[in-house]
């Protein structure tokens, strides 16, 4: 199978890589879509530098500064004549972009679909007093409303103090994700689960509500405290 | 982490009273209104209007279609559909509002806000979510002396919403 990382960072990019370069049958290649590669390039350090020369002479890796929907960018992404995009970047996609792609681009969603689709989800799973977690779908032109989910996973923060760190921890399980979903697609009895209907889009969350959130995250198991 | 629902409950039912003190003070400090939050009864949850239903003592309480919130000519928020409202009040109304808006966009806003009240009554909380975005970003910017009467029309609508809420959560706490 062949997947592309589309990265905002270079970083992100090379935690890709060593993630799945030892995965069978995944033919992995990374693209760093930023306007400042050449900065982050500068300062990634001397160690990581060469690694990165060394992916980018082997044409592993790729650098871009224009739109993934730009023409030549386009161009170059068809090329791959990849299977899947794994969506790392901080872009929503159009339609040549996501076509650009055999199965479509996936994208771990910090949130339990389909119920939780769109902004601030983890938060409104704990205000809810739902689970939290992460789903790993392909994406459309919607607001996390594709329909194929393809790997999900239920998370407990329940060790987590803070806002930050429980979301900071649900972002980094993403790679992670990606090498679960990849597994999947590659097992030829997989059929991916709907993201069916009774999903409701969430909105950025209030000040009022974050905070209410955040101190559900930090109690512990006696409400007397709370007095 | 302790996510019961007596808990969250409780932790909202103090976020909300919190909120509408804040929302008696803000209400309080634009001229010649003081007295209106107050009519409803001096303690949350104990009285007062919810959105969409008669005050009592005919309290500036707004219905979901009409009064209250003042409701600009040639409404920026077309449709029925509470979803589609909420949608165009979070993506657009607000965001344009919050970011400098002047009164034609704040108006826009509450004119969003008043279509979304009876769906704010409800359990699902991200109506009542898209009033705490807007108070938020109410409090933080300069309110223009032309908007101050429906400013005023607004955090009275947005208390009796909160009044509603705490009333429902003191069963629950």
């Amino acid at each position: 199978m062949k997947a592309v990382a589309l990265c905002a960072h270079l970083d992100k990019a090379l935690e890709f890589r060593r993630r799945l370069a030892a995965e069978p049958g995944v033919e992995l290649r990374l693209v760093v879509c930023s306007r400042r590669w050449l900065r982050q390039l500068l300062r990634i350090g001397a160690g990581r530098l060469l690694l990165t020369l060394r992916l980018w002479r082997r044409g592993t890796l790729a650098f871009t500064r224009r739109a993934l929907d730009d023409r030549r960018t386009l161009r170059r992404l068809r090329a791959f004549d990849a299977d899947v995009g794994l969506h790392a970047t901080d872009v929503i996609y159009r339609s040549d972009t996501l076509a650009a792609f055999r199965l479509g681009i996936l994208n771990a969603h910090i949130g339990l679909l389909p119920r939780y689709r769109g902004r601030s989800v983890m938060e409104w799973s704990l205000l809810q007093g739902d689970p939290t977690g992460v789903t790993v779908f392909f994406m459309d032109e919607g607001i996390d409303t594709g329909p194929r989910i393809v790997a999900r996973r239920e998370v407990d923060l329940s060790r987590f103090r803070s806002v930050e760190a429980a979301k900071g921890h649900l972002f980094s399980l993403d790679v992670e994700m990606y090498v679960e979903a990849l597994a999947r697609l590659r097992d030829p009895g997989f059929s991916p689960s709907p993201n069916g209907p009774g999903g409701r889009r969430h909105y950025v969350m209030s000040r009022l509500f974050a905070g209410v959130a955040s101190r559900i995250l930090g109690c512990d198991a006696s409400p007397e405290r709370l007095d | 982490m302790d996510s019961s629902a007596p808990t969250r409950a409780r932790l909202l039912k103090r976020a909300l009273e919190d909120r509408l003190a804040e929302v008696r003070g803000r209400h309080a400090a634009l001229a010649g209104t003081p007295a209106v939050l107050d009519r409803s009864g001096g303690r949350p949850g104990d009285g007062g209007a919810p959105v969409g239903q008669s005050g009592p003592g005919g309290s500036a309480v707004p219905s979901p279609s009409g009064s209250a919130v003042p409701s600009p000519s040639g409404s920026a928020v077309p449709s029925d559909d509470p979803e589609e409202t909420l949608r165009l009040v979070m993506v657009r109304l607000w965001p344009r509002a919050r970011s400098g808006g002047g009164r034609e966009d704040w108006l826009a806003l509450f004119d969003g806000l008043r279509r979304l009240g009876a769906a704010a009554l409800t359990d699902d909380r991200r109506f009542l979510d898209a009033w705490n975005n807007a108070f938020e970003a109410f409090a933080a910017a300069d309110c223009p002396e032309a908007l101050r009467a429906d400013a005023a029309r607004f955090l009275e609508a947005y208390a009796a919403l909160l009044r509603a809420h705490l009333a429902r959560l003191e069963g629950r706490a």
